[in-house]
């Protein structure tokens, strides 16, 4: 029994320190990002072009980034907590949010619309919101290999039991192409231990089920 | 002899926000700039326009940036690749040199940096031009034709 928990043990630990790669792998990105930014509102300033669209536009993307840093910053606290003890109750309104931003983003990148069926009000969940963020990102990375043409994404969000669903699932032209992350399921198992409750439908589908908060 | 040429850079990154400001950035430096955004969509470009040089990115959806940097030198081994990674390894480095990359820089850069890098790698492959065509003006059409096959 003592060697099956080292065993598991020792997987969650390689799992989390794939997640804190891609937490260190988006914020290099947010900062090099900020730092070419600054850079261009200095050409822009000696160049005598500060009032220039580019210049409005920098300044958007800045703060576009500095939140994007800041969820970031925020995951790496929380996988702290997450390898340190379990994670308690979270706002499921704002982890949602954020997961929206990133499948956005992730959805311009490839010319997919992302359709929203999302209630109102969701009720509070338990869990590890960064830790989802991490995998929702993981996923859509190892998802590009999405046709280039038509379609969309829909984000649907429901109440499902005890827990909340986070539904990602490709429409129109690409239903179907959207690949499972881990067929084996290996990365569900090592998710529900560290908090974050998923499962992966068939056809493609990618459902994040957050368990409710006690 | 060859005039002022512009030099014609490729940026390959699928950080949509950081290569379009870097664009930007080169362009205010009298460069030539045109970006994509993963290694499948960098292959294509090559097929129809040929660059001077091209700043790669590793970590991108699809294929990583040591594959695209091995395609590239197959097909198209006269352009330069300078990489520019948030995430390279010692391994990577010793690898991309090993195919042929010109230099391996890591982001965030130094634009400074980056443009004088730009600048060597373009002042290299035209430094193996003139060098042939010195060869070719002294007679001896033997080397000066191996040199441009290099290039080819």
């Amino acid at each position: 029994m003592q060697r099956v928990d080292d065993a598991v043990e020792r997987a969650v630990r390689s799992f989390a320190a794939a997640m804190l790669g891609e937490i260190s792998h988006e914020l290099n990105n947010r900062l090099a990002t900020m730092r070419e930014t600054v850079g261009l509102l200095e050409d822009l300033a000696h160049a005598g072009k500060t009032g220039a669209a580019a210049a409005a536009r920098a300044h958007a993307s800045l703060d576009q980034q500095v939140g994007l840093s800041l969820n970031i910053v925020r995951s790496l606290g929380s996988l702290g907590v997450t390898l340190g003890a379990s994670a308690g109750a979270f706002d499921a309104g704002a982890a949602v949010g954020d997961l929206l931003a990133l499948t956005e983003r992730w959805a311009r990148r490839h010319a997919l619309r992302v359709e929203r069926d999302i209630p109102a009000q969701l009720p509070p969940a338990a869990g590890d919101p960064a830790l989802l963020l991490c995998l929702v990102h993981r996923w859509l990375a190892r998802c590009a290999e999405i046709p280039s043409t038509g379609g969309g994404v829909l984000v649907r969000i429901a109440g499902v039991g005890s827990r909340t669903a986070v539904l990602l699932l490709p429409t129109g032209a690409r239903r179907g192409s959207l690949r499972a992350a881990d067929d084996d399921g290996t990365d569900i198992e090592l998710a529900l231990r560290l908090g974050a409750g998923l499962t992966i439908e068939g056809g493609g589908a990618l459902t994040i089920l957050l368990a409710a908060a006690r | 002899m060859f005039g002022k040429k512009q030099i014609k850079v490729l940026l390959v990154d699928d950080e949509v926000e950081f290569v379009t400001t870097l664009a930007e950035r080169l362009r205010l430096r009298e460069l030539q700039v045109d970006s994509v955004f993963d290694g499948t969509q960098a292959l294509t470009y090559i097929g129809k326009i040929v660059p001077d040089v091209i700043v790669l990115d590793l970590k991108m959806p699809g294929l990583h940036g040591i594959e695209v940097l091995r395609e590239i030198k197959k097909t198209r081994p006269k352009i330069q690749v300078i990489i520019l990674t948030g995430h390279g390894t010692d391994q990577d480095e010793a690898e991309a040199r090993q195919l042929g990359g010109f230099d391996f820089l890591r982001k965030p850069a130094e634009i400074d940096l980056l443009v004088r890098k730009i600048k060597e790698a373009f002042a290299e492959k035209v430094e193996r031009i003139m060098s042939a065509i010195a060869f070719a003006e002294g007679g001896d059409l033997e080397d000066a034709r191996k040199i441009l096959k290099k290039e080819e």
